[in-house]
């Protein structure tokens, strides 16, 4: 729990230089292009997922890999989208947004992990 | 930003790969596939209020999924428990929206069919079982897509004003039409009068209709809001309900079984047997009650289950008092 405090302080601080450094086309074109990659790296995984689910005995693991690939997805988006600001600024190399990759990473995995877990049961009770 | 030529070959070659794979992952084809899936307790999809039913009465299903893609066919070809087959007429025609409603329709009708027959085979052995219910017309299950004005879901009551008494009379006066019939729909509360310009050699598939007005016992429908749907297990609920219903035996193994139940009590034909066997044979089930115009489709896997072919539920039922005895 300390660590999570300070990492939620220390990437408040970093926050806050970045508000300064980008703009508002920076960020929306970091976000669009990180979706973007990121998009493209995950689909052809959850493609070929997607049809084994025929295959009864391998369900429950692919759901586990699913969601491992959800949140694996969660960080690559996050380190796209600082690594594209840097790369139209500069500065932002500089600053060790690390910190607020998986703080961000940490919450979103978390709600994502949370409502895969409740359409999940809620599917697999309404099956059984 | 300057890139080698080394890093650029690599680039392309990987976009060549990266989007064959991508067509190879998404473009659906003709093609659908039926899997195995497993079995359900029967006494999960219908319960009798004050009655203990069997957990050994199992029906199965299968897992289908229409157009699929070059590489889900690729990769079941290599399993042999999966079935591909060209998609067809049903599939090919409806909408998904359609495909489900069909399901539900379906099922509720296997609920009906089955609680009528259970119970009215169930009470010439326990005068105490009664069931009061009215034949209300027949639903729609398919109908060609030039009929749009028919829905599916539709509940025809009459057909050219003739006032029809029973299911059988109803449903193949209407298929015999070869020219513009007058129909009776009642549709969501509302009933409408619908013209259909028809030849006896369009499709139609109808399920009949019945209002149960009371029983006794009563019963419970939780499988109303599970997601499987379809008419195959209609054989096996009635087997549950029969049994708990005249009480006079103890099943103590695993009878799986698929079939839908008819009107007139036959045990009608279904889709995916063969992939319903090797579901069943997965858990290690020994007995597998099947339609019995179907046994040829897999009568080489007796060697693995036994299979016990019926026309109608009372060959069925005789089938459990053997298996039990």
């Amino acid at each position: 729990m300390k660590y999570l405090i300070k990492l939620f302080n220390e990437a408040n601080i970093i926050r806050r230089r970045l508000d300064e450094y980008t703009d508002m086309k920076v960020v929306i074109l970091s976000t669009l292009v990180s979706m973007l990659l990121t998009s493209l790296s995950v689909a052809p995984l959850v493609l070929i997922i997607i049809p084994l689910f025929l295959i009864t005995e391998l369900q429950i693991l692919l759901i586990i890999l699913l969601f491992i690939i959800g949140i694996a997805s969660v960080f690559l988006y996050q380190y796209l989208l600082y690594y594209i600001q840097g790369i139209q600024i500069p500065k932002i190399l500089d600053l060790n947004t690390k910190k607020i990759v998986y703080l961000d990473s940490i919450i979103i995995s978390t709600v994502l992990i949370m409502v895969g877990l409740i359409v999940t049961f809620s599917i697999y009770g309404g099956l059984a | 930003m300057k890139v080698s030529p080394s890093i650029r070959k690599i680039f392309h070659t990987f976009i060549f790969a990266y989007v064959f794979l991508m067509i190879a992952l998404t473009v659906p084809t003709n093609f659908s596939v039926t899997a195995p899936n497993e079995t359900r307790i029967a006494n999960t999809m219908i319960q009798m209020n004050g009655y203990e039913q069997s957990s050994h009465f199992k029906t199965i299903s299968v897992l289908t999924m229409s157009r699929i893609t070059p590489f889900a066919r690729m990769l079941y070809l290599m399993l042999e428990e999966f079935d591909i087959s060209l998609m067809g007429v049903y599939e090919s025609q409806l909408t998904m929206g359609e495909e489900r409603l069909r399901s539900n329709i379906q099922k509720q009708a296997s609920f009906e069919q089955s609680l009528i027959t259970a119970y009215e085979l169930a009470k010439l052995k326990n005068p105490t079982v009664s069931i009061d219910y009215e034949w209300v017309g027949m639903i729609v299950d398919y109908r060609e897509a030039k009929h749009q004005n028919l829905n599916i879901g539709d509940i025809i009551l009459d057909v050219n004003e003739q006032d029809f008494s029973d299911y059988e009379t109803m449903g193949n006066y209407f298929l015999e039409q070869d020219s513009t019939v007058v129909i009776e729909v009642l549709r969501n509360q509302e009933t409408l009068s619908i013209t259909l310009d028809k030849s006896s050699l369009d499709v139609f598939r109808f399920y009949p209709k019945y209002n149960i007005v009371s029983s006794n016992p009563t019963f419970e429908l939780p499988g109303q809001s599970v997601i499987s749907g379809g008419p195959s297990a209609g054989m096996m609920y009635t087997l549950s309900i029969y049994f708990a219903l005249v009480d006079d035996l103890t099943i103590d193994v695993d009878i799986v079984g698929t079939g839908t139940i008819r009107y007139n009590q036959e045990v009608g034909n279904i889709g995916g047997l063969r992939q319903k066997a090797y579901g069943a044979i997965k858990e290690g089930i020994k007995h597998f009650i099947i339609p019995y115009n179907q046994y040829g489709e897999i009568g080489d896997l007796s060697d693995r289950i036994h299979i016990y072919p019926v026309k109608n539920i009372l060959e069925a039922i005789e089938v459990v008092y053997e298996i039990s005895n």
